[in-house]
């Protein structure tokens, strides 16, 4: 088993195969060998967002390793597992900290799952719903907003 | 491509400080139509975009494969606006050394790519490795981009039956490995420039059926490799240049329906491969001297079209 502390000096105990797919913890461990049974101090993420990165670590503990990408087949980021979708179901700020969390941790499975789960919230939208979605204000002047849109205009023909 | 000091990426979205690297994860899955509507979003998200374009751009839409289908973001990147389009084309065709285009009805080659503009992109002259672009049958009109003479690594220039208007330029000099240069059947007009003459790589130049006048520029004569010379078609007029045949390895001479007079400079001996010379139906009568009548290539001189 691995101890691991968030930054608000939460413990968790957690299984060596959990904690190995974050990259980070898994080169710490091997740094520090199996002897140390000191927590290992995770000061950039939060007890709540580390817990909800621990059951997703856990949800996948028992995937095969990813096959090598053929790097001809494009990728898409509709290709989001039904359970992994339930798991993203949280509210806009949860998904940004479970995104930098495992940017932090080096979990690339989870990072292109907050990823392709924000970049859907991003397409297909108009830019009125993407300031509303994430809201952002506009801060631009209705002249330079006519500026950039007619440059944009070829992006609207489809 | 590098991230400005000032562009604070925690002005993107109002959670969190999101480091640009993760910014940049974000918006690769993100189709380029989109991602360009993104400007509008607020100033925060206009610089992002324009800083950082070259990185939203996905790893698997890069490199250009040699497949009939090209990726979403090569049917699309000559259309993008300018800077973007600038920065588009540096990544998506990064280490690309092959272009081949084609109208769709003209889909033999299986590694061209339908071709869907009207005039020449620009921004071609930014794919540095390019060493091959054939761009014909493509109907594209304008002019050929002074940027294209940009592409020093070229061999292979085929702009040939397109209807490009314009002129050749003088700094086409600046392509010294150029091997084939292409021009048939457009619109092209003004002189063949003098600088031709730096194209020492030049082996083929192929500028049959356009408008260009003027004459045979003696500069010729410094492309040694010379091997194909195809003016037919033209309005070219005054004398042969002596020096053109120096050219000691030339086999095919063509410059049928043009203007030229005087007489067949007697240099032409020196080119021992020649076994093409086409010089009919020009405006003025050419002279045939008598010391060329026994060369191999006027021993029927009816039949190689001399008005003797």
């Amino acid at each position: 088993m691995v101890k691991i502390t968030s930054s608000d000096n939460q413990e968790f105990t957690i299984a060596k195969e959990i904690a190995n797919q974050s990259v980070l913890i898994k080169n710490m461990l091997e740094d520090v060998g199996e002897a140390d049974d000191q927590p290992i101090p995770l000061p950039n993420v939060s007890g709540a967002i580390l817990q909800k990165v621990i059951e997703y670590a856990t949800m996948h503990k028992d995937d095969p390793p990813a096959a090598p990408e053929e790097e001809t087949r494009p990728k898409s980021s509709e290709d989001i597992e039904e359970r992994d979708k339930e798991f993203m179901n949280v509210d806009q700020g949860t998904l940004f900290e479970v995104i930098l969390a495992a940017n932090y941790l080096d979990m690339k499975n989870l990072l292109d799952l907050g990823c392709k789960t924000v970049a859907n919230m991003i397409k297909g939208k108009s830019v009125e719903e993407i300031r509303k979605t994430f809201n952002i204000v506009n801060d631009f002047t209705p002249e330079e907003e006519e500026q950039i849109r007619k440059e944009n205009e070829w992006c609207e023909d489809r | 491509m590098t991230v400005s000091d000032n562009f604070d990426s925690s002005q993107l979205f109002l959670f969190s400080n999101i480091p640009v690297d993760v910014v940049a994860e974000i918006l690769a899955w993100v189709p380029p139509r989109s991602l360009i509507a993104l400007r509008l979003v607020s100033k925060a998200f206009a610089l992002c975009i324009l800083e950082n374009f070259g990185r939203f751009i996905p790893q698997t839409q890069r490199h250009y494969k040699k497949s009939k289908d090209p990726t979403e973001w090569e049917e699309i990147v000559f259309m993008l606006p300018e800077p973007f389009q600038s920065a588009a084309c540096k990544f998506v065709f990064e280490n690309v050394s092959q272009l081949l285009w084609r109208v769709p009805s003209r889909y033999f080659d299986e590694n061209a790519v339908p071709c869907q503009f009207p005039a020449i992109p620009a921004s071609l002259g930014l794919i540095q490795s390019l060493t091959v672009l054939q761009l014909n049958h493509c109907g594209m009109t304008g002019t050929i981009p002074l940027t294209l003479y940009d592409l020093l690594q070229l061999r292979v220039l085929d702009l040939e039956s397109n209807k490009l208007t314009g002129t050749l330029n003088a700094r086409v000099g600046k392509m010294t490995n150029l091997e084939w240069l292409l021009i048939s059947d457009n619109k092209i007009s003004g002189y063949i420039p003098k600088e031709i003459g730096y194209c020492v790589s030049l082996q083929t130049f192929k500028a049959r059926s356009n408008y260009l006048s003027g004459t045979i520029p003696a500069e010729i004569g410094q492309c040694v490799n010379l091997v194909r010379f195809s003016i037919s078609g033209n309005k070219i007029g005054g004398r042969f240049p002596p020096q053109i045949f120096s050219c000691s390895k030339l086999e095919y001479f063509s410059a049928t329906d043009n203007e030229f007079s005087g007489s067949i400079p007697l240099e032409i001996r020196n080119c021992n491969a020649l076994v093409t010379f086409h010089i009919s139906r020009n405006k003025h009568k050419l002279h045939l001297p008598p010391e060329l009548r026994e060369l191999r290539i006027f021993r029927n001189a009816e039949s190689c079209c001399i008005h003797v």
